[in-house]
């Protein structure tokens, strides 16, 4: 099963990604900065002030009011985007029926959400990096720019749908991930984070770690429908996919009640800490479509324009 | 509350097995899912207070749990237990004797009223599966209703039940509720009564209680009432007795023949009796004596406050004597009053039908019975064998005479009461052979007296001659003859007795003339009696009532005669109305304390229903463990 079609891809031409509070890029992108520069693209006047280059005085308006103004021009640049998807087993979940997919399974709908940003990364000529990450190892593309890169991403990321969504033997540790991502990057700029964030460790760790480098984090949160309320029942022992970890629970209609307070809870804890932060959070069912959650949902968020 | 059963508790162990059961059976599904995360905090947060905490928040479990619980109570059969009204299989005997109807109820209600509502009480306290017998013990004990469930019957058979007049028959009411009991389980035997009964009562089996009625013990009675002739006039004896505890005043009157004769005043001290007599006419007929308790003076029965004496005796009846001459009679019969003697001689025997008409009672001394008998009562002395192809009698056969006549025989008959037979001396006497009369009098060869009924007419026998004895020298004579006389009753219909009292058994002889008879109740009710063929004595038990009843008869020549006949209370232990708490039954004492009467409300119907209702919310609960979807992630 295809991960993208045509006709989907080209829905997000018209579409940038922003960041608030990314550092400027090196080099000349065709985004429009919120910093003002020396592209043609005029933005604003201001007082002269000594030290001023007065090659940018704007001469006309010296010469009719007799006072000096400084023309200031929107300055255009480029933005790092890194694409972080969680690979662990838990991810790959639900298990679909006789091999295949199932509908929502999270990680393929994870690899289609980076797809989706990547591609419009390309589009607006950034430097799109995607890292596909496990706590054994990770794989990168890029980093890339120009909408040429669009077509190898796709095949990056179809090669490895095929590979990740068999599922194996692969967790996540999420603060040591991020810290040593965070580490390890050259360039901070927009980073979404794609996970179920269903993890041993302390994401907020990792998190806190990228922030303090400079990145502007996106956190897309995935959950499968059948994660956010179960449709179990009877007395049951929970294995874990991931550690193999086992949980005895009698599962009735008081008990899903209270897995959905503990759930709910969860999920506001997180929520509030990324508020704290200024961390763009959305939490997205995997049976969503990208198109709602893309266009709609991060757009509230002013993460894409 | 308690338990019949209480070791079917034991069986709530049960309750153990279905826990274990529960424990084992969380041998749980493995069920693999994305992470242990979440369901790591459930987890923690179920087995953090106990370890049976799981099985407290089971509903099923609670639920089984708890029709267990009710089952094992409903086998141990708990009970409310309160004083008033019993279950089982309830014997109910309720007096219904006289003084049942002392008014010493609330609001003047009759004893017999608050014992009827002890019965509805018991009846509303039936309980599914109890069953009722309901005795009513008067002179008769009968059975209106037994062993039934049916609420409105049993309410339809007591609202019938009324109070008798006379005393109750305890000794075989006991027999009947000792009877009725018989094969059932756990009979419970209800005695509902103001005292009065005998203390020889028998054990009875199950369980007995008693529930007294009644409060007070003031009341004033008429004892007793008689005439005896004296001389021109005749004595009347009345006696009126205070039953209660405090002295009280009355009055008595006295009507003869319903006009106002005489009016007294009396006072009679605490459990006295004041004896007061009067002089009244020879010719009265019917005296009726009225006590009526002054103001301040309590008297609760009134069925006791009114009595009748019937003296009857100014009719004067007609003796025909057959005979050559017997003197000893004759004087007799002059002494007598109310007797009109004619004798006929020995020879004109064939002239006897024609000599004046009809008589009372005819006497046959020493003559050949004819065969044709009169119609009316007969006496026959000496009857002598027949002859030729005349008579005897076919009933009384003479074969002979004998002179062995020492007396070696006496029957138990009122006929021979007050006389000595020992003294007296017969020389000879005549073989009578008939099968219809009874001897009561017999020397080793033959009958000496004989005494019964031939064709509906009363016979009285002497099978010597007068003459042929000392009988009518000895103090015995006119004595025997009174007795015999009084027995064959001539002329009368109602059969002498001394007051008869309510319940008696009154017996008419009707005159051989008689063609229907007609007796009038006290309340004005008439019973036709038809005479039976065979002429034998008609026995009327129809007395219940208090006062005179009227018997009217027309014999064969139109004329309608009537007598009468008064059933009094006479009863000094049902005037005796003071109530007890206790009676005696076998060798204890019944006291009515609530201990010794309990009334069981059982609850296991209620507990089966309720383990039912348990059970279907149970079925329910299975079938709708479903899934509940947390409303806030209906975020979609």
């Amino acid at each position: 099963m295809r991960l993208f079609d045509e006709a989907a891809l080209h829905k997000l031409e018209q579409l940038t990604l922003t960041a608030d509070s990314v550092r400027v890029g090196v080099m000349k992108g065709n985004r429009r900065s919120r910093k003002r520069g020396a592209s043609v693209e005029f933005a604003d006047y201001r007082d002269y002030a000594q030290g001023d280059d007065l090659r940018r005085l704007d001469w006309n308006v010296f010469a009719r009011l007799e006072r000096p103004f400084i023309k200031l021009t929107q300055e255009e640049e480029d933005l790092a985007v890194h694409i972080l998807v969680d690979t662990s087993d838990s991810m790959s979940w639900p298990p679909g029926a006789d091999g295949e997919i199932a509908p929502d399974h999270k990680l393929r709908f994870g690899l289609q959400l980076a797809g989706v940003l990547g591609y419009i990364g390309l589009l607006s000529g950034d430097l799109v990096s995607v890292t596909l990450f496990d706590s054994a190892g990770r794989r990168d593309w890029g980093p890339f720019r120009g909408r040429s890169n669009g077509w190898p991403l796709i095949q990056f990321l179809e090669a490895n749908n095929q590979n990740l969504t068999n599922g194996g033997t692969r967790q996540t540790a999420l603060d040591l991930s991020l810290r040593d991502y965070a580490l390890r990057s050259r360039r901070p700029g927009l980073l979404f984070l794609i996970s179920d964030l269903l993890t041993s460790g302390d994401v907020r760790e990792g998190l806190n770690a990228l922030l303090s480098r400079g990145y502007e984090v996106v956190l897309l949160h995935v959950l499968s429908p059948g994660e956010l309320s179960p449709e179990l029942a009877g007395d049951l022992r929970l294995l874990d996919v991931e550690t193999g970890e086992a949980a005895e629970v009698t599962l009735d209609a008081l008990a899903l009640d209270e897995y959905a307070t503990h759930l709910a809870t969860w999920q506001q804890g997180i929520s509030t800490f990324c508020g704290a932060r200024g961390i763009h959070y959305s939490l997205a069912a995997s049976d969503t479509s990208w198109e709602q959650l893309i266009l709609q949902a991060l757009r509230q968020q002013g993460v894409v324009r | 509350m308690s338990l019949l059963v209480p070791g079917a508790l034991i069986l709530g162990l049960l309750a153990a097995p279905i826990i274990l059961l529960y424990m084992l059976k969380l041998r749980r599904r493995d069920q693999v899912v994305s992470s242990t995360l979440l369901w790591q905090e459930l987890v923690k947060d179920r087995t953090a207070n106990a370890p049976w905490q799981r099985l407290r928040r089971n509903l099923l479990l609670l639920l089984q749990l708890l029709i267990l619980a009710m089952l094992v109570l409903a086998l141990a059969r708990p009970y409310w237990q309160s004083s008033r009204g019993a279950n089982g299989n309830l014997i109910v005997l309720l007096d219904s004797s006289a003084s049942m109807q002392a008014t010493d109820g609330e609001a003047g209600a009759s004893r017999f009223v608050d014992a009827k509502a002890e019965v509805e009480r018991l009846i509303d306290g039936l309980n599914i599966g109890d069953q009722m017998t309901l005795v009513l013990v008067g002179r008769t004990p009968s059975v209106p209703i037994a062993m039934t469930n049916d609420r409105p019957l049993l309410r339809q058979a007591l609202k019938q039940a009324e109070p008798e007049n006379g005393s109750a028959d305890w000794a075989s009411a006991f027999i009947l509720a000792a009877t009725t009991s018989q094969g059932l389980i756990d009979p419970r035997i209800v005695i509902i009564s103001d005292g009065g009964l005998p203390e020889t009562l028998p054990a009875l089996p199950g369980e007995v209680a008693f529930i007294p009625v009644g409060r007070s013990d003031e009341n004033l009675a008429i004892t007793a009432m008689a005439t005896r002739p004296a001389g021109e006039a005749r004595d009347l004896l009345v006696s009126v007795a205070n039953k209660g505890q405090s002295p009280g005043q009355a009055v008595l009157s006295l009507y003869i023949d319903n006009v106002l004769f005489d009016s007294q005043r009396i006072g009679i001290g605490a459990d006295q009796a004041s004896h007061l007599s009067w002089s009244v006419p020879a010719k009265a007929n019917m005296i009726e004596g009225r006590l009526e308790a002054m103001t301040g003076t309590i008297d609760h029965l009134a069925i006791d406050n009114q009595a009748w004496a019937i003296s009857g005796g100014q009719a004067t009846h007609r003796v025909l004597l057959v005979s050559e001459e017997n003197l000893f009679l004759e004087r007799f019969f002059a002494i007598m009053p109310g007797y009109e003697l004619v004798r006929v001689p020995k020879s004109d025997i064939e002239q006897w039908p024609e000599a004046g008409g009809e008589f009372d009672l005819y006497i046959f001394d020493g003559v050949t019975i004819p065969e044709q008998l009169p119609t009316g009562s007969i006496l026959i002395i000496n009857p002598q064998p027949g002859t030729g192809t005349e008579g005897p009698h076919p009933a009384i056969q003479v074969t002979g005479s004998f002179t062995e006549t020492a007396i070696t025989r006496l029957a138990d008959d009122p006929l021979l009461t007050n006389v000595d037979w020992q003294a007296i001396n017969i020389a000879e006497a005549q073989f009578v052979s008939a099968p219809g009369l009874a001897t009561l009098v017999a020397s080793e060869t033959g009958p000496l007296v004989l005494a019964g009924e031939i064709d509906g007419r009363r016979v009285a026998l002497l099978t010597f001659d007068l003459h042929r004895s000392d009988l009518p020298l000895q103090i015995a004579f006119p004595v025997i003859m009174a007795n015999i006389v009084d027995w064959l009753n001539p002329g009368r219909v109602v059969a002498a007795e001394e007051s008869p009292q309510p319940g008696a058994v009154v017996t008419l002889i009707p005159n051989a003339r008689a063609e229907s008879i007609a007796i009038t109740h006290p309340d004005g009710t008439v019973t036709e009696i038809s005479r039976q063929e065979s002429g034998a004595p008609i026995l009327f038990n129809d007395t219940q009532q208090i006062g005179v009843y009227t018997v009217s008869y027309r014999i064969n020549s139109g004329e309608i005669r009537s007598e009468q006949f008064a059933i009094n209370f006479f009863n000094p232990e049902e005037s005796r109305i003071k109530p007890s708490d206790s009676v005696y039954i076998g060798s204890s004492e019944i006291v009515s304390d609530s201990d010794g009467f309990i009334r069981r409300w059982e609850l296991w119907p209620y507990l089966l229903l309720a383990g039912l209702c348990i059970l279907m919310i149970e079925w329910w609960a299975t079938y709708q463990r479903g899934i509940r979807r947390p409303p806030f992630l209906k975020f979609k």
